[in-house]
C-alpha cells in the first residue's frame, strides 16, 4: 500500500476514535443532567402532592379527595403510597419499593426506570411514598442517540472524503515527480553500466559518459524547479522595480539568438522568480525552432515566435494550467506549472495564443 | 543471432538496450511508437519484442494482443502488481522493471529465446565449440571435460559474450546463491578453463570487477 493510503487511514481512525470518544462523553453528560433535571421536577412534585394531601387530611381525614387525586396521579404515571401513622389509606403503587426515610432512588423494573421519593416530614400527619414513571427519558434519549450517530455518520463521510481529496491531491505531484525522476536515473544507471562492462570504442564511451551528463543535467534542472516551487508557494516574494529593458538585455546574453525591442517601461516583480519564468518561456520557445522576439507593452511582457504553432488543445491545457500529454513536450512538464505559479505570485496571468499566420505569442499580463 | 524489437519511446533506453544487445550478437529494431512497431512487426521476421507499456500513441498490453505471433517481455517503469498481473496473464512471456540491470535483461531475453528455441544452441568461440542444447564442449574436434562449474561459467560467459560479468555474478551463476564462498574461487575456475580451452586470448580479466568473454 502507498504510504499516503496508510496515512489517511491512520488519521481517519484517528479522528473517528477522537469524534465518537467526544460525541459519547456529550451524549452521556446531556443524560445525566436530564435525569438530574427530572429527579428535581420530581421533588418539587412530591413536595406539592405532601403539601396538598396533608390539607386536605388535616380538613377532612375520611375524604373521598385523596382517593380521587391519586388515581388522576397514577394516570400521569405518578405512583402514590399513603399512610397515615400504621394504617394504609391509599396505596396506587405499581410494585414494592423500599421504604425508608428521606430516600431518593432510582429503581429499574421490567425495563422501566422509576424514580422513588420517601421523605416523611413531621409537620405533615401522612407518610406519603412517590414513585414516577420515567420510561419516556429513555424514549427520549433514544430518539437522541439515532440523530446523534446519523449526525455522526454524515460527518464522518464527509470529513473522509474530504481528507482523502486532500491526501490525494497533496500526494500527486509526489508520485508524478517520483516517475519523472526515475527515468533518467535508469539511463543514467544504465549507461554507467554500459561503461562497466562492455569493451567500448572511444565513440561509445563518449556517446555513453555524454548521456549520463545530459541527464544529470535534467536531474539538476528538475530538482532546482521544485525548489523554487515549494519556496514560493510558501514564502513571501520580494517585490522591486524591475527595469524591463535590463531584464531583456541580461536574457539577451543568455540567448545569444534572442530578438528584443527597446522599452522604456518597468514592472513590479520578485527579479529572481521573473527571469527564471521567462528563462523558462525563452527555452521553450527556442526548441521549436524560429526566432524567438520579446517587447513590452502596457502592463505587459510579450514573447512572441512566429514559426511556432501550438495545436488548440495544448493551448487550452496550457492556458488553463493542466498537464499536458507527454509526448507533447520535450522536457518534464514542470516548467509551464512553475511559470503560472509564478504568476500567480505575482498576481499576473500568462495566456498564451497561436495561429498559423501568426505563430505563437505568450503575454504576461502584470 | 536473434532479431529483437525494441519498442520504447525514451530514446536513452531504447538506444541503451539496442547497443547491449548488439554487443552479444542480436540484432534489434528501435521504434518510439505502437505504430511504427506495427509497420516493423508486419514487415520483418522477430523473434522477440520488447514492450514499454506507456507509449506515446497506445498502450503496451493493447499492442502486445496484436503482435500474438511473437513472444513479449515488457519493460516497464510501473512496478505496481495490477500491471504485472496483466502482463502475464495476457501472454507476456515475462517483465522487467525500470531501472534494471543489463545482465538481468539479457538473461531473461536468454530465457525467452530458449524457451521459444530461438535462441542459439551452438556458441563457437575461436575453435571452441559451446552446444548448449547437449551441455557438451569441443575443442577443435576433440570433446573436452569440465566441471559443472566450469560449464556453467563458460555457458553465462558466452551468452553475455563481450560484457563484463562480476566475479559475485559468476559465483552465483556456478554454484547458486546459497553459496557462500570466496569470489577468489571464480578466479581459481576460471585459470583452469582458459587453461583446458586455450582461451586465454578470449576470457579477459575485467579490472577489479570481473570477466569478459570477448568475440
Amino acid at each position: 500500500m502507498q504510504l499516503w493510503k496508510k496515512n489517511y487511514i491512520l488519521t481517519f481512525i484517528m479522528f473517528l476514535v477522537i469524534f465518537n470518544i467526544g460525541l459519547f462523553f456529550i451524549t452521556t453528560k446531556f443524560s445525566e443532567n436530564e435525569l438530574q433535571r427530572e429527579v428535581e421536577t420530581a421533588i418539587t412534585e412530591y413536595e406539592s402532592i405532601v403539601y396538598t394531601f396533608s390539607n386536605i387530611y388535616a380538613d377532612d381525614p375520611s375524604s373521598r379527595l385523596i382517593d380521587y387525586l391519586s388515581s388522576q396521579y397514577s394516570k400521569d404515571q405518578i405512583y402514590l403510597k399513603i399512610y397515615d401513622g400504621n394504617s394504609r389509606i391509599k396505596s396506587t403503587l405499581l410494585f414494592d419499593m423500599i421504604q425508608e426515610n428521606n430516600k431518593i432512588s432510582i429503581e429499574k423494573m421490567a425495563g422501566s426506570k422509576y424514580i422513588c421519593i420517601t421523605n416523611y416530614s413531621r409537620n405533615s400527619p401522612l407518610q406519603i411514598s412517590f414513585m414516577k414513571d420515567l420510561s419516556f427519558l429513555n424514549q427520549k434519549q433514544q430518539d437522541r442517540l439515532l440523530s446523534t450517530l446519523s449526525v455522526d455518520f454524515l460527518l464522518s463521510l464527509f470529513v473522509g472524503i474530504m481528507l482523502y481529496i486532500t491526501m490525494k491531491q497533496i500526494n500527486k505531484p509526489v508520485s508524478n515527480i517520483s516517475h519523472e525522476l526515475r527515468t533518467p536515473l535508469t539511463n543514467i544507471q544504465g549507461y554507467a553500466q554500459y561503461l562497466m562492462t562492455v569493451k567500448t570504442s572511444e565513440e561509445e564511451r563518449f556517446f555513453a559518459s555524454e548521456y549520463i551528463l545530459k541527464e544529470a543535467r535534467n536531474m539538476q534542472e528538475m530538482i532546482d524547479k521544485l525548489l523554487i516551487m515549494g519556496n514560493i508557494r510558501e514564502g513571501e516574494i520580494k517585490k522591486s522595480k524591475i527595469f524591463i529593458q535590463r531584464l531583456f538585455e541580461e536574457l539577451a546574453e543568455e540567448y545569444p539568438n534572442l530578438q528584443i525591442q527597446p522599452t522604456a517601461r518597468y514592472i513590479y516583480g520578485d527579479k529572481m522568480l521573473i527571469k527564471t519564468l521567462m528563462r523558462n518561456l525563452i527555452s521553450n520557445s527556442e526548441r521549436s525552432g524560429g526566432e524567438v522576439i520579446l517587447h513590452a507593452s502596457e502592463s505587459s511582457i510579450i514573447l512572441e515566435n512566429r514559426d511556432d504553432y501550438i495545436d488548440k488543445d495544448i493551448l487550452k491545457a496550457l492556458n488553463k494550467n493542466l498537464a499536458v500529454k507527454s509526448e507533447n513536450i520535450h522536457g518534464y512538464g514542470q516548467g509551464v506549472h512553475l511559470c503560472h505559479e509564478i504568476m500567480r505570485r505575482h498576481k499576473g496571468t500568462l495566456m498564451y495564443e497561436s495561429g498559423h499566420k501568426n505563430g505563437t505569442k505568450v503575454s504576461i499580463l502584470f | 543471432m536473434a532479431n529483437i524489437l525494441i519498442v520504447e519511446d525514451e530514446k536513452g533506453i531504447n538506444e541503451l538496450i539496442s547497443r547491449t544487445l548488439k554487443t552479444t550478437g542480436h540484432n534489434s529494431f528501435q521504434v518510439y511508437t505502437g505504430m511504427e512497431a506495427l509497420a516493423v512487426y508486419n514487415s520483418q521476421n522477430l523473434d522477440l519484442v520488447l514492450l514499454d507499456i506507456n507509449l506515446p500513441d497506445t498502450n503496451g498490453f493493447m499492442l502486445a494482443e496484436r503482435l500474438k505471433s511473437t513472444p513479449v517481455i515488457y519493460v516497464t517503469a510501473r512496478d505496481e502488481i495490477r500491471d504485472r498481473i496483466k502482463g502475464l496473464t495476457g501472454g507476456a512471456e515475462d517483465y522487467i522493471i525500470k531501472p534494471f540491470d543489463m545482465e538481468e535483461l539479457l538473461a531473461r531475453v536468454e530465457v525467452v529465446l530458449r524457451r521459444s528455441q530461438k535462441a542459439a544452441n551452438l556458441i563457437n568461440i575461436a575453435d571452441v565449440q559451446i552446444n548448449i542444447g547437449k551441455r557438451v564442449v569441443t575443442k577443435g574436434k576433440r570433446e573436452i571435460n569440465l566441471t559443472s562449474q566450469e560449464y556453467e561459467l563458460l555457458k553465462s560467459l558466452a551468452i553475455n559474450r563481450n560484457i563484463a560479468l562480476s566475479r559475485e555474478k559468476l559465483l552465483d551463476i556456478a554454484w547458486g546463491m546459497d553459496y557462500y564462498g570466496d569470489c577468489r574461487t571464480v578466479d581459481v575456475h576460471i585459470r583452469r578453463l582458459r587453461k583446458k580451452l586455450e582461451l586465454e586470448n578470449h576470457i579477459k580479466t575485467v579490472f577489479k570487477y570481473g570477466y569478459r568473454l570477448e568475440i
